[in-house]
């Protein structure tokens, strides 16, 4: 594993029974990335997830994190790690404070001030002594983003952290997340159906479903890829006759008098070019940028078409 | 590991069903000893002894008394002991907070590693309360006299003997009270609801009371290998003589009980997914 991974994971699959849950997924998340990891319900997020942290064994493949292998060196692996799984869990007989130091001392302790930091980044320094019986839904997330923060992490795993927080705390939540990556360094694996929050902070992206690996890459990338240019010409038919039989022409769709062409917004000149030369009046080019979530539905259509052995996607190219 | 296993003892300690054993059985004791205060005892061994001694004083003391409650409240511990233990892991998986801890660097052989020493603590904790409270109270009421001890012969012991053999049978106790908390375990890391292994572990250990005591061929051959039966020879340490090769077979059936549980325990649990 090269030292700019930071997380790896090769061929990593997981049957429950027949189901199988995660299929062959590779994944590579960067030093610095922060990593969006994009799937609907039951695509296998949390166990691939569950699988990276050791809570689940995987009946293939690999993980690396760190550059330690997580079935072999676990506890190497997990010392810098932070992680939240699903809803964060805590002892609600105990204060949110003690559940730091307990929770601390697991990972081979921090000083005091430490666990001061981390209350003070997520706000609940006031309410620290407070048991956590009498925390809101909001204030357990925020805790647990402050437990996954406690180690000094290089990777954190966040599975949902915006999960019941309100708009003031979703948006606190996403600002913490781009500091992390951008003061600290902190690698971020973010997972999370919020695909404009992901599109907000993440500048890498995995997409899977039924626990296949859909696409990958730079979030620039696969939005490109997923971009559109509107064409308006006299004939309409003929010009989608032509352009599909280009290779490096996607999908060409007739929209009344107009053509909606899978291209880069790039390719615009030359699409230009290719009409005009084969006869056409061309009135309008206009590239239409496509979102994640556009591109997500893409995918999610794609993957639910194709048979499940051609699912691939390739990686997607910047 | 030493930190694992303090952070065990400091969630027990928080939890108010780790002291309900404690404070039961202090009520219990309380009332004893206003009834022994009351209404002192007559001599143990029935009308026979009465008729073949003259007995000037009393042949109570502390010791004896406190071997006599230990009977009684040892029956009382074991649904304790099978709901503390039986919380220790599944209690975590219901709360979900097993997954927040597996999170962390330890391994789960560490973690379960400090739950069974939390186990042993525990159940440590109770016995040494079973004798250590009513070796004081009844001190005040009966005194430190020597120790009766009433069997086919009547022997009299001294004070430092009969304690120490009291703190051996306390001892014996906690070891095969550790049977009890080992299988506890084993079911704790079979399940998610905490409730599960209290009721389960109670359960089998009344089944195996029962068969243990079904005087009928084949269970009768296996009565002496089932740790129920092993569990209460731990009187044997205050019967006079000691029957040193029944006090080592019963050591030797309630470890490999012991063993075997948290042997399987600790294969199960390093392999389960934790999905809770």
């Amino acid at each position: 594993m090269s030292n700019d991974l930071v997380l790896c994971t090769r061929g990593l699959t997981k049957h429950f029974g027949k189901l199988r849950a995660v299929d062959h997924l590779d994944l590579e998340v960067r030093r610095g990335d922060v990593f969006g990891f994009l799937g609907p319900n039951g695509a296998g997020k949390s166990t691939t997830i569950r699988m990276i942290m050791g809570l689940i064994r995987s009946n293939e493949g690999q993980i690396e994190v760190l550059g330690h292998n997580t079935r072999r060196q676990r506890e190497a692996a997990m010392r810098k790690v932070g992680a939240i799984v699903e809803e964060p869990a805590f002892y609600r007989f105990l204060s949110g404070r003690r559940n730091l130091e307990i929770l601390s001392a697991m990972s081979g302790g921090a000083p005091p001030q430490r666990i001061d930091e981390v209350l003070e980044v997520v706000g609940l320094t006031s309410r620290a002594r407070d048991k956590v019986k009498v925390y809101s839904h909001g204030m357990k997330q925020r805790l647990g983003i402050a437990q996954a923060l406690l180690p000094g992490p290089e990777l954190v795993i966040l599975d949902e952290p915006t999960t019941g927080l309100d708009p003031q705390g979703m948006r606190e939540v996403r600002e913490l997340i781009r500091d992390l990556a951008a003061r600290a360094q902190v690698t971020v694996f973010l997972s999370s159906h919020l695909l404009n929050e992901v599109e907000q902070v993440c500048n890498r992206v995995a997409v899977i479903n039924q626990g296949r690996l859909l696409a990958t890459g730079d979030v620039t990338s696969l939005v490109r890829q997923g971009s559109n240019v509107r064409v308006v010409t006299s004939e309409p038919e003929r010009a989608a006759l032509l352009l599909q039989r280009q290779d490096w022409i996607g999908q060409v769709q007739v929209d009344g008098d107009a053509l909606r062409v899978s291209a880069k917004p790039e390719a615009v000149p030359e699409l230009n070019a290719l009409l005009v030369q084969a006869g056409h009046r061309v009135s309008e080019l206009t590239p239409i940028r496509a979102s994640l979530e556009d591109v997500f539905f893409q995918l999610m259509g794609e993957s639910n078409d194709v048979k499940p052995d051609s699912n691939r996607i390739p990686e997607a190219q910047p | 590991m030493l930190s694992l296993t303090r952070i065990e003892y400091l969630k027990l300690s928080h939890k108010l069903r780790s002291f309900l054993g404690s404070m039961i059985i202090t009520a219990l004791l309380a009332l004893m000893a206003i009834g022994f205060a009351l209404h002192p005892p007559g001599m143990p061994g029935g009308v026979a002894m009465q008729a073949g001694f003259v007995m000037v004083g009393s042949p109570l003391s502390a010791f004896l008394v406190t071997r006599m409650v230990m009977e009684v409240l040892l029956v009382l511990l074991i649904p304790f002991i099978c709901l503390g233990v039986g919380d220790l892991v599944a209690g975590e998986a219901e709360d979900h907070t097993l997954r927040t801890v597996l999170c962390r660097p330890p391994s789960r052989a560490r973690f379960l590693a400090a739950k069974v020493a939390a186990a042993f603590g525990f159940t440590g904790a109770h016995v040494i309360f079973v004798i250590g409270v009513p070796l004081v109270v009844f001190g005040f009421i009966f005194g430190y006299g020597p120790m009766f001890i009433f069997g086919q012969k009547v022997a009299i012991i001294g004070r430092g003997e009969a304690l120490l053999r009291l703190l051996g049978s306390g001892l014996y106790m906690i070891w095969g009270l550790m049977v009890l908390a080992s299988l506890g375990l084993l079911l704790s890391v079979l399940v998610e609801k905490a409730i599960g292994p209290a009721i389960g572990t109670f359960a089998i250990f009344s089944a195996l009371m029962i068969i243990g005591t079904i005087p009928l061929g084949f269970l009768k051959t296996i009565s002496p290998y089932l740790f129920t039966t092993q569990l209460f020879k731990w009187s044997l340490l205050v019967s006079e003589p000691i029957p040193w090769g029944e006090v080592t077979r019963g050591i030797v059936t309630l470890g490999v009980w012991s063993g075997v549980c948290l042997a399987a325990a600790f294969l199960i649990f390093s392999r389960k997914d934790i999905t809770c």
